[in-house]
Parts: C-alpha cells; sequence; structure tokens
C-alpha cells in the first residue's frame, strides 16, 4: 500500500481503538513498554526516531501516540506539528510526551496543546498504564492475543527470558503483578531505583545486579518497570557466582549487552569485563569508573540501527566493538566445546553469529585452536593417548630391537636377555660387542593387553564425558578462532547497515532527511492525483573511508557538495537535493524511475565533471513502488 | 647365407667320431640337460588345482621386506588385496629405510590395509627383516613377496596347496618377467626363465630336485623355518633357506602356475651386476657352506643333495669354465674355420631351444609367452655364450676375490662377522 493510498482508505482503516504508538529511541525502552502493552491487550508499533513515528502516524491509524520527546531526528513536538500539517484532516491520536527533561519541553511554545499528559522520566510505570487504560475507556484486559509474537521470541538461538521459557507467560506474570501493585506507594518503581544503587568505595553507581534484577528466571518486574519507565543502567553487577550463560537475558532486552559485567566474586572469569576479585588493591575502584566511562564512550558511537537491532549477529558486533574491539576465546574445561568467549554469550551462538559477520567481511579471524571432537557426544574432553593398532589398548610397553650379525637373528632385546647377559636365542652365542656383534636398529612396541607389537603406535582419544572411544585418524576437528572487526566492521558499527550496502536496494524512511520525506510525500500525492512521474535517485559512497584516509576529510566532503551542486545544475529546476549522512538524495520532478534508470551513467558523469578526485559514488533509482511498496 | 650353408655341408660331411669331438662341449654340456628337459616333458604331470577351500586350510601371513620402497609397499600391498585368495595377514618391514617408507607402512597399518608393520632405523640386511617378520607371524604358511613385484590373481592359492603334504617345508613361486619389451636382452631374460625357472623347476621337482624358494615369491612353512633357524646372515638367505630345509629333510615343492612377475634388468651393466651376486652367492653356498653335502664320509651326506650339487658343478661351473679353452682349441685347431664350426653348433642348438621353449610355453600357465617365440634365436646366443662367460665372470670373483663378502647387499657390519 502506498502513501497516498493510506490517505484515500482512511475512512477504512481498522477501527480498532487499541492501537498504540511508542516513539522512543531506546531499545530497552521499547522493548519493556511494547512488552507491557501488548500484555494488556494493545496493539503496540515501535517508531524508533522521530521521522519513523511521523511516517507511522501517517500510515496508520493510532488510538494513542507515546512520544519521547528527545529523538533522533525530530523531537516529539516537531512530530506532532508535522503530522498535524500533513494530516489532510485525519482523525489525531491521543499524544502523551514521555521526557526526562519536561522543562525543556514546557518551554516549548505548542507543547502544552499538543501533548494530552507529559510523564517525566524515569515515569511511573502504573501511573501511564492507568492513563493509557482511562483514556482509551477502560480497565486494560490482561489477555496476552494469540500468536503473540515479541521480538526477543523471534530469534532463533533465544532460549526464552524466563524458566518457562516463555516470554508471553512472562509478559502475562509482570502485567499481573504490576496491577497488584499499582497504586501502593513505596513499592513502586522509583523507589525500586533507588535500590539499584551500588556502592564501590565512594563510587556510586546504578547496577543491574545479579541475581537480584537480573537472575536464572530473567529479567524481573521490578527492573522491567525501572527499564520501561527509561531508567538505565552504568553497569552489570554480579555479585554471587554465575556462569556466562546465566546472563542471556542481557542480550535479549533492548542493549543491556552493552553494559560492562562487573563480576564481584571471580566466577565469571574472562567472560566479565571486570574481574574484582584479580585487580589489585586499591584500584578497583579506579578501575571500574574507567570501565564504565569508556563502555559509556563506546556506546555512544554504535550506531542506533545496530543499537536497536534484534539480530544476535549485529549484537555481537556491537558488543565486539565496545569491549575493545575483539572477541577472544578462553579455554573452559567446564564446557564440553571446551571454550568460551571472553563475553557472557554461549560459545556456540557467539560463533555462529560471528561467522555469519565473517561472511560479510565485516570481521577477521585469528586462529585459537583446533579441538579433536567426540564422535558420540561432541565433547572435546577426551584423553588422547598411544594406542594398540589391533586393540586400541594404551597399555604398551617399548623395547628396543637387536639384531644380531652373525647368524641374522633380529628380535626384542627381552628375547636375547638372560640375566645381564644378552645371548642369541638362534645360535646361543653371547652378544659381547655393541656394534660388532650387534645394534639396536629401532624399537619394537607391545601391546600388554593383546600381544601384538608393531613399530609404531596409533593414536587414539577416550572421550571422558561419554567413553566413546574415537581412532585418531577419524577424530573429527573443529577450529575455534578469536575474532576482531574489520574496518569494515568498525565502520558498519559506526554507520549502520549501509556500509554493507543495506540501503541499495531497500530504502528506509527513518534514514532520509525529514525535508525529503515531506517532498516524496507531496510527489506521491501529486501522482496519485495527477500521475506525474517522479524518481529518487540515492547516491552512496561505498568506497568512503578510503577516499578519507587517501585524500582527508575535507576534500572528500567538499567533492560530495559539489557533485549535488553539478546535478542540481544538470536538472534546472526539475530537481531537488539533500544531503544525508551516509548518502546524497536527487528528488526529480517529472521523470520517470525507468528513464532515470537508463540515463544513469549521464547523470553520473554529470555529476563528477570537474572533479578532482574520483569518489566512486554509486548511484541507485528508486520509483514510487520501490519507496512504498 | 654363404657361411650358413658351408656349415652345414661341413657338418654333413663329418664322421661320427669327429662329430663327438666337434660338438664335444654341446654333447656333454647341453644335450643332456635338453634331454632331461624332454624326458621330464613327456612325463609332465600338471599339479592338482584343488578347489578354494583347499587353499584356506592353512593360515597364511604374507612377508614384504624392503629398504627405500615408499612407493612400492602400497601397489604391492593393493595386489595382495586383490587376490582369489587373499592373505590372512600382512607383514611388513622396512630395513633402515631413509625415505618415507616407515610412514607409509603407518598409514597402511592406520587404514588396516596391513596388519603389522616394522621399522627400523638402522638397515640389517634382509635375511634380519625376515627373521623377525617371520617369528612375529602369526599364519602357519609364510610367504614371502619382494614389493616390486606383482602377482597374478591366483598365485596365493596355488602357492598354498602344496602344504596339504606335511613333508613339503617350502614352495618355490613361478617367477616371470614383466617387462620382456623393454629390451631385446629383456625379451632374453623372458625366455631364460621361461625355460630355467618355469620348465626347469618342473623338471626338478619330478626329480625332487627344486633347490632354490626365490625370495621374489615363496612360501614356507613356519615351522618348519622355526626348526632351521630361518635365514642366516649374508646374501642368497633364499638359497640358503632352502638347501637348509632339504638337508634338514623337508621337501621343496614348486608350482607353475602360482605366476609373480618381475621387472628384470635392461641393461646389461645391470644384468652383469645381478647374475655376478646371484652367482657368486650360489658358489659360495654351495661349495663353500654346504660343500659337506659333497664329503661321503660327513655324516650329513645325502644321494639326493649330491646330485643337485653335482649337476650345478658340472653344467654350471665346468660348462662355463670349459668354455674359453673349447673355442681356443677350435680356432688353433681349425683356424677361422672354427667361427663356421661355432655356427654349425648354434643352428643344433636353436632348433634345440625351439623346441625346449615351445614346451616351457605349453607348460606355462597364465604367461602370455608365445609373442616371445621370435626371440628365441637371441636366447640362444645369450643363453649359450653370454651368460657362460658372465658366470665364469663372477665363479673367477668369487673364487679369487670373495666378492660376495662385499656384496653391498648386505650391510658391511654383518660381513664383517659373519662366518664364511
Amino acid at each position: 500500500m502506498n502513501m497516498a493510498a493510506v490517505g484515500q482508505d482512511k475512512d477504512n482503516a481498522v477501527s480498532t481503538g487499541k492501537k498504540i504508538l511508542i516513539a522512543e529511541d531506546s531499545p530497552v525502552t521499547q522493548d519493556i513498554l511494547k512488552l507491557l502493552l501488548t500484555s494488556k491487550g494493545y496493539d503496540a508499533d515501535i517508531a524508533r526516531d522521530g521521522t519513523e513515528a511521523l511516517k507511522c502516524l501517517l500510515d496508520k491509524r493510532y488510538a494513542l501516540a507515546l512520544m519521547d520527546f528527545h529523538m533522533p531526528g525530530l523531537n516529539g513536538s516537531e512530530v506532532v506539528a508535522e503530522f498535524r500539517r500533513l494530516a489532510d484532516g485525519k482523525a489525531a491520536p491521543v499524544f502523551v510526551a514521555m521526557t526526562a527533561d519536561p522543562a525543556a519541553l514546557l518551554a516549548e511554545k505548542n507543547s502544552c496543546e499538543q501533548f494530552a499528559k507529559v510523564f517525566p522520566k524515569p515515569f511511573d510505570i502504573d501511573e501511564v498504564l492507568d492513563f493509557i487504560d482511562f483514556s482509551q475507556g477502560g480497565a486494560g484486559r490482561a489477555v496476552v492475543p494469540e500468536g503473540l509474537k515479541l521480538p526477543v521470541t523471534e530469534e532463533p538461538e533465544s532460549g526464552g527470558i524466563g524458566p518457562e521459557g516463555s516470554a508471553a507467560a512472562l509478559a502475562q506474570e509482570t502485567a499481573r503483578r504490576l496491577r497488584n501493585t499499582g497504586g501502593q506507594p513505596g513499592i513502586s518503581s522509583l523507589a525500586d531505583a533507588v535500590e539499584f544503587q551500588v556502592s564501590f568505595g565512594s563510587l556510586s553507581l546504578r547496577g543491574l545486579r545479579w541475581p537480584e534484577d537480573v537472575g536464572p528466571a530473567g529479567v524481573s518486574v521490578a527492573t522491567r518497570s525501572y527499564l520501561a519507565s527509561g531508567g538505565g543502567y552504568d553497569a552489570v553487577i554480579v555479585s554471587e557466582p554465575a556462569l556466562c550463560e546465566d546472563l542471556r537475558a542481557l542480550w535479549e532486552i533492548g542493549d543491556l549487552y552493552l553494559l560492562p559485567v562487573i563480576d564481584e566474586n571471580g566466577s565469571l572469569g574472562p567472560c566479565a569485563d571486570v574481574s574484582v576479585p584479580s585487580l589489585p588493591r586499591g584500584s578497583v575502584q579506579r578501575t571500574i569508573e574507567e570501565t564504565i566511562r569508556d563502555f559509556s564512550e563506546a556506546r555512544m558511537s554504535v550506531h542506533v540501527h545496530i543499537r536497536q537491532s534484534k539480530s544476535l549477529s549485529d549484537k555481537v558486533a556491537a558488543s565486539t566493538y565496545v569491549r575493545g574491539n575483539s572477541l577472544k576465546p578462553h579455554y573452559n574445561a567446564n564446557k564440553k566445546h571446551g571454550f568460551d568467549f571472553d563475553i557472557c554469550l554461549d560459545a556456540k551462538e557467539g560463533a555462529a553469529a560471528m561467522a555469519a559477520l565473517s561472511e560479510l567481511g565485516l570481521t577477521e579471524t585469528v586462529f585459537f585452536d583446533r579441538f579433536h571432537m567426540c564422535g558420540g557426544c561432541r565433547s572435546v574432553r577426551m584423553n588422547v593417548r598411544e594406542e594398540c593398532f589391533s586393540c586400541r589398548s594404551p597399555n604398551l610397553k617399548e623395547s628396543k630391537f637387536i639384531h644380531h650379525f652373525k647368524c641374522a637373528y633380529q628380535a626384542a632385546e627381552e628375547d636375547f636377555r638372560q640375566g645381564s647377559d644378552l645371548v642369541c636365542p638362534k645360535c646361543s652365542r653371547e652378544l659381547r660387542h655393541f656394534g660388532v656383534d650387534y645394534d639396536k636398529p629401532g624399537i619394537i612396541i607391545r601391546c600388554q593387553a593383546c600381544g601384538s607389537s608393531s613399530s609404531d603406535t596409533a593414536v587414539g582419544f577416550q572421550c571422558m564425558d561419554c567413553g566413546y572411544h574415537t581412532d585418531g585418524e577419524v577424530a573429527e576437528t573443529t577450529d575455534v578462532f578469536g575474532y576482531a572487526l574489520s574496518e569494515k566492521g568498525i565502520a558498519f558499527v559506526e554507520e549502520g547497515p549501509v556500509v554493507i550496502g543495506g540501503l541499495q536496494t531497500k530504502l528506509r524512511f527513518a534514514e532520509l532527511p525529514l525535508e525529503l520525506v515531506i517532498q516524496l510525500n507531496k510527489a506521491a500525492h501529486d501522482f496519485s492525483e495527477k500521475e506525474t512521474p517522479f524518481s529518487l535517485i540515492t547516491m552512496s559512497f561505498p568506497a568512503r573511508r578510503e577516499m578519507v584516509s587517501e585524500h582527508g576529510i575535507r576534500l572528500v566532503e567538499n567533492s560530495r557538495v559539489q557533485m549535488m551542486e553539478n546535478i542540481k545544475n544538470y536538472f534546472g529546476g526539475n530537481a531537488v537535493t539533500y544531503h544525508g549522512e551516509a548518502q546524497d538524495y536527487v528528488l526529480i520532478n517529472r521523470v520517470s524511475p525507468e528513464n532515470a534508470r537508463a540515463n544513469l551513467p549521464q547523470y553520473l558523469e554529470a555529476a563528477q565533471s570537474g572533479l578532482r578526485i574520483d569518489l566512486q559514488a554509486r548511484m541507485t533509482v528508486f520509483g514510487l513502488e520501490d519507496l512504498f511498496a | 647365407m654363404n657361411l650358413i650353408s658351408e656349415s652345414l655341408t661341413y657338418l654333413f660331411s663329418q664322421s661320427m667320431a669327429s662329430m663327438f669331438l666337434l660338438f664335444a662341449i654341446v654333447i656333454i654340456f647341453e644335450i643332456p640337460r635338453y634331454f632331461l628337459l624332454f624326458l621330464v616333458g613327456a612325463f609332465m604331470h600338471r599339479p592338482k588345482q584343488r578347489p578354494l577351500e583347499a587353499a584356506y586350510r592353512h593360515r597364511v601371513t604374507v612377508i614384504v621386506a624392503g629398504h627405500n620402497e615408499e612407493d612400492a609397499f602400497p601397489r604391492c600391498v593393493a595386489s595382495l588385496k586383490e587376490q582369489s585368495r587373499p592373505p590372512d595377514e600382512i607383514v611388513a618391514f622396512s630395513d633402515g629405510s631413509t625415505d618415507r617408507t616407515a610412514e607409509v607402512l603407518r598409514n597402511l597399518l592406520a587404514k588396516g590395509e596391513i596388519d603389522k608393520a616394522y621399522a627400523t632405523d638402522l638397515r640389517g640386511g634382509k635375511s634380519a627383516g625376515l627373521n623377525v617378520c617371520e617369528r612375529l607371524a602369526t599364519g602357519e604358511i609364510v610367504v614371502n613377496i619382494d614389493c616390486d613385484c606383482s602377482l597374478d590373481r591366483d598365485a596365493i592359492r596355488r602357492i598354498v596347496e602344496p602344504f596339504e603334504d606335511p613333508d613339503v617345508g617350502s614352495v618355490a613361486g613361478n617367477i616371470q618377467v614383466r617387462n620382456p619389451e623393454a629390451s631385446l636382452l629383456a625379451t632374453a631374460q623372458a625366455i631364460e626363465y621361461l625355460v630355467t625357472l618355469s620348465l626347469g623347476k618342473q623338471s626338478a621337482l619330478v626329480l625332487d630336485q627344486v633347490t632354490c624358494s626365490s625370495g621374489g615369491f615363496s612360501a614356507f612353512r613356519k615351522s618348519a623355518l622355526e626348526e632351521t633357524g630361518g635365514a642366516d646372515a649374508g646374501g642368497g638367505e633364499d638359497l640358503d633357506a632352502t638347501l637348509r630345509l632339504r638337508a634338514y629333510g623337508w621337501k621343496i615343492g614348486f608350482r607353475a602356475d602360482a605366476v609373480c612377475y618381475t621387472d628384470v634388468p635392461v641393461k646389461l651393466s645391470g644384468l652383469v651386476r645381478q647374475r655376478f651376486r646371484w652367482e657368486r652367492d650360489a658358489i659360495r653356498l654351495r661349495f663353500r657352506k654346504y660343500a659337506f653335502e659333497l664329503n661321503p664320509f660327513d655324516p650329513r651326506f645325502k644321494i639326493s643333495e649330491v646330485l643337485h650339487q653335482i649337476e650345478f658343478l658340472v653344467f654350471n661351473v665346468i660348462g662355463a669354465a670349459l668354455m674359453p679353452f673349447y673355442v681356443a682349441w677350435l680356432f688353433i685347431q681349425y683356424g677361422s674355420f672354427a667361427i663356421v664350426l661355432l655356427l654349425s653348433v648354434k643352428l643344433v642348438l636353436i632348433f634345440l631351444d625351439l623346441i625346449v621353449f615351445l614346451m616351457a610355453a605349453y607348460t606355462t600357465p597364465y604367461v602370455n609367452s608365445m609373442r616371445l617365440l621370435p626371440y628365441v634365436v637371441a636366447y640362444t646366443f645369450y643363453n649359450g655364450i653370454l651368460m657362460r662367460f658372465v658366470r665364469l665372470g663372477a665363479y673367477l670373483d668369487e673364487w679369487l676375490l670373495d666378492s660376495s663378502y662385499r656384496d653391498s647387499y648386505v650391510p658391511q657390519k654383518v660381513h664383517d662377522v659373519r662366518g664364511k
């Protein structure tokens, strides 16, 4: 359905009064709010920034829009204003603002009129839910719709976040408990938030604690409430012995996995980012402080799309980036597969995620070790031994061959030995003179179990987990690698999927400059009214990083600007150009996409005319169908 | 042509007495041998071929020993697996190889292609290697094969059949030439092997005179080897072991239908080296180590052993030794006419050789012999003249210089101490 059609079909829009839009940039808050609202029977959509929110509002019909005030792109207030301008008489939802800075919001002239209610962050989630219920005319139904699909359950690697393994059941439980405690002073999420304060010396930080807040059963209800209300954490504090897979829940909600893991008792070993017992006395506070600061800084550099991604590969890439750009394996004899990565994630999941990134050229591999695996249970915990070729017994005894020159008798030394003398069993002569009477040309190995002999031994593996025996020659091996993000991988984390060509064939409205979105809507409208064609050309720069390192950012950026100027001149008044973050855009009126595609080489030539350097720009044409399909 | 017609004219104009004188050497040293072969050919009994089950009465171990044979071992083992009666056990031995032989054997062992593998770091000679393997073998019948030999499909099956006779201690295989087309010399050797090894041993078998179970391919009863102490130090260990078995009273068998192929030297130099080694070892063993067999006062004296010793002495040694004197005498007596005489002799011999060849071809199964027929003429010269001189050279070398005690086939450390 295209955007123009939305306008026409607006009266036929699904007449649910329970559709809610959550415009929020924090992935954690997104996840929690969606979970809670869904459990109450609402149908919640997520918009990750202002532009996307605007598009959703124009596209669909919502009963209520929960808007974060500070968002990338345009802020909540701007979205509402823009919506009202473009809505064309479309019914507006109830707008509710959430903000950590109510003063700034109230300072805006129109805000008071635009928003039905403003919740200062961190807010009391119960109040928000109550307000929503109230505004939507009745108590929410604590019903989980059939076939409810939550983001966390979409990941095949996910083992669920609770012991029941069912996110839906957990959502129900969360909703029930929230209802029961709702309104009671002292148990509010704000009160809980105070408890999250953890102290190391004079350092006080907001800690997500194991096992209180995130435990074997997943993330606690209080923590969820705190997160939903926009609360944040500085670090994960592991205060009781835990295994790295116990912290799996961190990978399931938002970007909690980007928090440093501070292990107070050392049970996580290298999986933790800070292991307190291994730190020298007196340096604990400083180390934690520095780690939190480094992580926080690194997190800021992670592109919003990667932070919000639900793909485990993207998460592992971001985690690797934040954790000093390397994912190292270390031996772990407690694991069947013999190793763990230095993060709180199952090694197999981590390796699979890294393999996916590796295929895209985003990581570089460093060989770590080759493990032999049990043919029965895939364990690498195997005893390696020299064995008899015949019966596979390791009960071998080595002795030396003796060659008696005179009669050519050659046999193991025992056959010759009579007390301290060597006597030939064939000719009964005594062997006296080494090198003249006899020599020892080699060794012979006898199996004490079956009596067979050989000059060599076989190698075999005995599995210590299942007892299965594997011959050395046929034992399966598996190679373990460490990973580091390649230059492209770093760019991927910092600049988003554009680096791997994610935008070449698919445009994401969230990434388009706002003015362009507005213009596109206009163009689409014109097309449906008057059938005036238009084309959108994106100009991307896959070789940008190389260019910058070769020619410097200034020249590259200037050349980019010049290219846009050239294009503008080429089309005269017919084209409007927009400068985007990773790519530039040209909206050409009255040219069909087919024509534009045919003329693309000319456009490119025109754009590059008179430039000192070749930016190796790539142009892609999008038509109405490509944009709104 | 002129020379030949002259020879014929001369031949037919001779009296019986002068004929005998002229052809003394032929009459004494060639005819009896041919006559024996004819005789045996006439009464030849083909060995009775037994059903396949018979080949499984005894457990069979094949021993393959070699020095620096990394390429030959896998080929040889593969051909053993192709046998109609595959061996029950294969024991391989690398005798101080300096190439990858030991590693190759280890891999074969790991793959289960062979059952036992031994390797030494220092070379000890073939006897020592065979002795180890024979003792570690679990078969009642031990088959020795050179790893550069290849076998006919039924070779193992046939070579073990004669062991049904409990008196048989060893059975020689029928070794034939794999590369007769390599050179004229190789072709001549192919005919030689066919006549002397295949037909010759078949006749010897009839007379119980088989004296050598060749190292290339032959089978032994393990208990017999244990009784006689296996191989002794020094070269010609196959002849040595066989003679010893005979001395202990074991019967030696031969199977014409247990065929093994080997490559023979293509060039004269290689051939001469090989024959020098064989003949020297034969001389040393027969007339030094086993000289007692010719002494009627020795308690170990036996008629059956005197026969083959005298046969070898007369036909091989004296035949070769008289050759130069005979030729010299002919030239002194008849001047250049001697050439005509010698040619006349050769004509007769070619005719005899042709008949013998046909008989050998007829009695040797599986081998494609008839293609060698045109080369019988070459064989006559090869066997009658060339080989005589080679043998003579070898005998003189051994008698005068004891060369077999320095043979590089045996490590010097062994030569240094072994008895004569």
